[in-house]
């Protein structure tokens, strides 16, 4: 019988950790104990049991969703969840934060940036290559209804090649034939976009409900038919890593659940007043917050319209024979500004419960605000998921704060911001060659487009742009070699690059948005965590002024849609999404009921809206943060709170309880700011009609509970070239409403987080 | 190109390049979750685990001052994350579920010539797994870092942050139990046949 000290130092021989006296003593007891031994052959067979893989499954580590309901499997996010969201906001420059609808056939996208992507890592664990999808096609195009295009792209460290070509996006107008064919190759919608297996599946965007819940369980994709073929967006902060090198900005998406946009609106709008996040519907206010708020009911092609006995406009669009996975985009419109957002969604069948109203918030914010309307939108079960989004955005194509030219030659790189290591001018034109030749050959005249949204051909697609996205691809390519390089002299990171390449690209690498720069917001912002509220200094993050890529987005919202029809009443009040009873803060906030009789509670609920005031010059003072706000000031900055937002949400139907609540809560804000009225222009006769051109499109009142001016002195406030453009479109029997809000260049600062918050009516059951 | 050493990648890292860093998570990703499979007993929690662990390395790599490896540091965090976790304490395998899933293929040890082997092996290491989960979380993090990591002793002791005596002790007493706990299980399955 072996004592315990002897098994114990036949236990540590087998580890090879005994010492050459006990080795020599081990040795000796195996050779005269058979116990001994076995006793040694025991604790090697417990070695190899331990070390068999059997246990995985053949499964491999994966990154998941960070903040995917699903993969944590809780209804709430974990506070792991939220600290690498705070991290993630810390590091990146642009995040789109939107709903993701839940409906087969029905997408958001955001331009310029990369619809589906994934990243490939070599053998050796570097990031070699990256792959994906994006859409050709800038905003200012898309948002006109201009030709978009799904195209794949592989990029490789240090060089660029083809991928495959896909499918040009579609027109709408293509019929049922050839969209069912063309869904099955790459399409410019979610439902079209075929993933190229498993694994690509899992990194793919756009999920649905259903989808996520399988995806949950099996971590596979669903797709039991083209129609519902939905990919399953599986990016996270670990497929974020790579990327921070290849793309310091990011764009996160987180997805929200509202179940009903009125409603939803108005609670978001709430709960962004009370974090100081006041969307303004004033002069003042819009200049503070750049509101963009319209509806993006758009129609101006009547011949079109009347070729396919269709209508453009969503607010009166019917039901196609393709409504499962219709998308549809604005027409083209010439002098369009460039904010608008195009919202897609299935067309939504009066019997079919589905509806996926969207109501998008556009913000600029700073990360603490952010944090905090987060959460609480969370806490009231808004936020059904979040998700980032790949940073893999080109070089913005819009500028939010000043008005969109037609892009020209090189125009993109008249837009490049200091952190763009290198002009294509200056870069090797092999890089040229092959960034333009990742982006995929332009679309042939007259090829027959796939989706519905698309109203042009690709050939009518301004040479410009195409240019535009290919110094956009250049830009990603010589960013990746920056950061590639940059590493190389300190660091040994080697790469296959010349040295002219390596001088181009190391200089750039002082730019304003390096990693270093990042990483020091970024401990500065855990430092700021740490503090207790008062004690913070809400230093606005490390972000460019850097243009949004507004997501294009279409929807249908007409009557015959089912969508705006479905007000809250008579549904339940959490479906409705209006607080219930044990939510007292939101049940008196939200209701509309309650906010008709007492327009000023959601500011007498708000504290942090007490401290906010609006000076006589239409400076917003934050009072409680401005004591503490220690930064150099910035012009258009003093108080840190020189919020700007774009707001686009679909108004509420009328006479609507949201409609009354919102228009009520319009009034009240008026009343109470001195400075801040909104001026709205009577102006119905201008209103264009539903399919009047955007051109036709003059200021117009919001809503006659808003018109308390005159709205050419809020144009007027603003610079010339910065002026608020509102357009109903659909006249009198239309909710519609577009409006634009652009604010003087100097109001920009590059401090902001851009968010993105889209609500969409998930899903109206019975 | 030449391979960059973890030292040089963290420095990489901690000044701000994040290429850096990934090349660390790939390195390191599949070995800590394996061993973080190990211990929890879930790939799913494990999977949790190591990315939160990563995620949060990331944010503290400018912390990180190389006084340990990079992978035991990253272990570390993964531990205490493990640690911290609700679900750790749901990790535990019912015997009888553990039963009903290996059924009666667990007689014979020895089947390697048997064209089920794969199957048995699996169901040989859910006992395995059974039996690591019945032990304490210390003695299971042990005899991975050991047996599956083959840490040294010095190493183990930073991870866990005890003395290598402690450590040597406490391999010992993990190994005697995780003897016992699989002959019982074993014992209960040819009974249950």
């Amino acid at each position: 019988m072996l004592r315990p000290e002897e098994t114990e130092a036949i236990s540590a021989w087998v580890d090879g950790e005994s010492s050459s006296m006990e080795s020599l003593e081990v040795e000796k007891l195996l050779s005269s104990s058979a116990e001994a031994r076995d006793l040694a052959e025991v604790f090697r067979h417990q070695k190899s049991l331990l070390k068999d893989d059997a246990i995985l499954q053949g499964k491999k580590f994966q990154w998941k969703p960070q903040f995917s309901t699903v993969s944590w499997k809780q209804s709430g996010w974990s506070r792991e969840a939220w600290a690498a969201l705070c991290a993630s906001l810390a590091t990146a420059a642009v995040f789109a934060i939107g709903f993701r609808p839940n409906t087969p056939g029905s997408s958001f996208f955001a331009e310029g940036v990369i619809a589906d992507n994934q990243v490939s890592p070599a053998s050796s664990g570097f990031l070699d290559r990256l792959e994906g999808q994006w859409i050709k096609g800038d905003s200012e195009s898309l948002a006109r209804g201009g030709v978009g295009r799904l195209e794949s792209f592989s990029v490789e460290v240090g060089s660029a090649k083809p991928a495959e070509q896909d499918a040009p996006a579609a027109s709408r107008k293509q019929d049922q034939v050839a969209h069912s064919l063309a869904a099955s190759r790459h399409a410019i919608k979610p439902p079209s976009v075929v993933t190229k297996d498993s694994t690509s599946a899992s990194n793919s965007f756009f999920m649905d409900q259903q989808t996520a819940r399988k995806a949950g369980e099996s971590n596979q994709v669903l797709t039991q038919n083209q129609q519902d073929r939905v990919p399953v967006n599986r990016v996270s902060i670990g497929d974020l890593v790579p990327y921070l090198a290849a793309a310091p900005r990011m764009v996160a998406v987180l997805e929200v659940d509202a179940r009903q946009p009125e409603a939803m609106s108005l609670k978001v709008l709430d709960r962004l007043a009370e974090n100081s996040i006041v969307v303004g519907d004033s002069a003042a206010e819009i200049r503070q917050n750049q509101m963009i708020m319209h509806q993006p009911v758009h129609a101006s092609d009547v011949d079109h319209q009347s070729a396919f006995g269709s209508s453009e406009n969503f607010a009166a669009n019917a039901v196609s024979s393709m409504a499962a996975d219709a998308n549809v985009l604005d027409k083209p419109l010439p002098n369009a500004r460039p904010y608008r957002v195009l919202v897609e969604s299935p067309e939504v069948s009066p019997v079919n419960e589905k509806s996926s109203a969207i109501v998008a918030i556009y913000l600029d914010v700073t990360k603490s605000s952010l944090a905090r309307v987060l959460t609480e939108l969370e806490q009231d079960g808004l936020l059904a998921e979040a998700r980032l989004r790949s940073p893999l955005e080109l070089e913005p194509t819009l500028e939010l704060t000043r008005s969109v030219r037609t892009p020209v030659d090189n125009d993109f790189v008249a837009d490049l911001k200091p952190a763009t290591p290198v002009a294509p001018s200056e870069s090797n034109p092999q890089i040229v060659a092959e960034a333009a030749i990742a982006m995929g050959a332009p679309a042939r005249a007259g090829q027959p487009l796939e989706t519905e949204n698309v109203q042009k051909s690709l050939s009518e697609m301004q040479p410009a742009q195409e240019e535009h996205f290919q110094a956009g691809l250049l830009n990603l390519t010589e960013r990746w070699f920056t950061q590639q390089i940059s590493g190389s002299p300190e660091h040994g990171l080697a790469l296959a690059v010349t040295e002219n390449q390596s001088a181009q690209t190391t200089n750039s690498m002082k730019s304003a948005n390096s990693p270093e720069r990042m990483l020091r917001h970024v401990q500065n912002d855990i430092t700021e965590d740490q503090k207790p509220e008062q004690e913070r200094v809400h230093a606005p993050l490390l972000v460019e002024a850097v243009p949004i890529p507004l997501p294009q987005l279409n929807y249908s919202t007409g009557p015959e849609s089912g969508i705006a029809s479905e007000s809250h009443a008579g549904l339940p009040r959490q479906i409705a999404g209006m607080a219930t009873p044990n939510q007292p803060s939101l049940a008196k906030r939200n209701d509309p009921q309650h906010l008709a009789e007492s327009p000023v509670a959601a500011k007498e609920q708000s504290p942090s809206e007490a401290n906010l005031n609006t000076s006589s010059n239409g400076v917003w003072n934050d009072q409680t943060t401005r004591q503490s706000f220690a930064l150099p000031k910035l012009p258009q900055l003093d108080s840190g709170y020189a919020y700007r937002q774009a707001v686009e949400f679909r108004m509420p139907e009328p006479r609507s309880d949201a409609y009354r609540a919102l228009s009520e809560n319009h009034t009240q804000r008026s009343r109470n700011s001195a400075t801040m009225s909104f001026h709205a222009e009577p102006s119905a006769g201008q209103l264009p009609g539903s399919n009047a051109p955007m051109a036709a499109a003059l200021p117009v009142p919001l809503a006659t509970p808003l018109a308390a001016g005159s709205i050419s002195e809020t144009i007027s406030a603003l610079a010339p070239e910065n002026r608020i453009f509102t357009a109903d479109q659909s006249g009198e029997n239309s909710r519609s409403r577009w409006i634009e809000t652009t604010l003087p260049p100097e109001v920009s600062d590059t401090d902001r987080v851009r968010l993105l918050l889209i609500l969409k009516n998930q899903s109206a059951k019975p | 190109m030449q391979t960059l050493t973890d030292e040089e990648l963290i420095q990489a890292a901690q000044t701000g390049h994040t290429e850096g860093f990934t090349l660390l998570v790939r390195r390191y990703e599949q070995r800590l979750f394996r061993s973080m499979t190990r211990i929890s007993g879930s790939p799913e929690d494990a999977e949790d685990i190591c990315q939160e662990a990563f995620t949060r390395a990331w944010r503290a790599i400018s912390k990180f001052r190389g006084e340990s490896q990079f992978y035991s540091w990253v272990f570390r965090i993964a531990l205490n994350l493990l640690r911290s976790s609700k679900r750790q304490l749901k990790a535990s395998v019912s015997l009888d579920a553990v039963r009903d899933a290996i059924g009666d293929d667990l007689e014979d040890q020895r089947a390697d010539v048997d064209p089920s082997h794969s199957l048995q092996v699996r169901d040989q290491q859910r006992v395995v797994q059974a039996a690591m989960d019945a032990m304490e979380e210390s003695f299971r993090t042990v005899l991975v870092l050991t047996d599956l990591e083959e840490m040294s002793y010095e190493e183990i002791a930073r991870v866990v942050d005890c003395p290598v005596g402690t450590v040597r002790s406490r391999i010992h007493r993990a190994r005697q139990e995780f003897r016992g706990r699989m002959e019982r299980l074993l014992r209960q399955e040819q009974r249950a046949c």
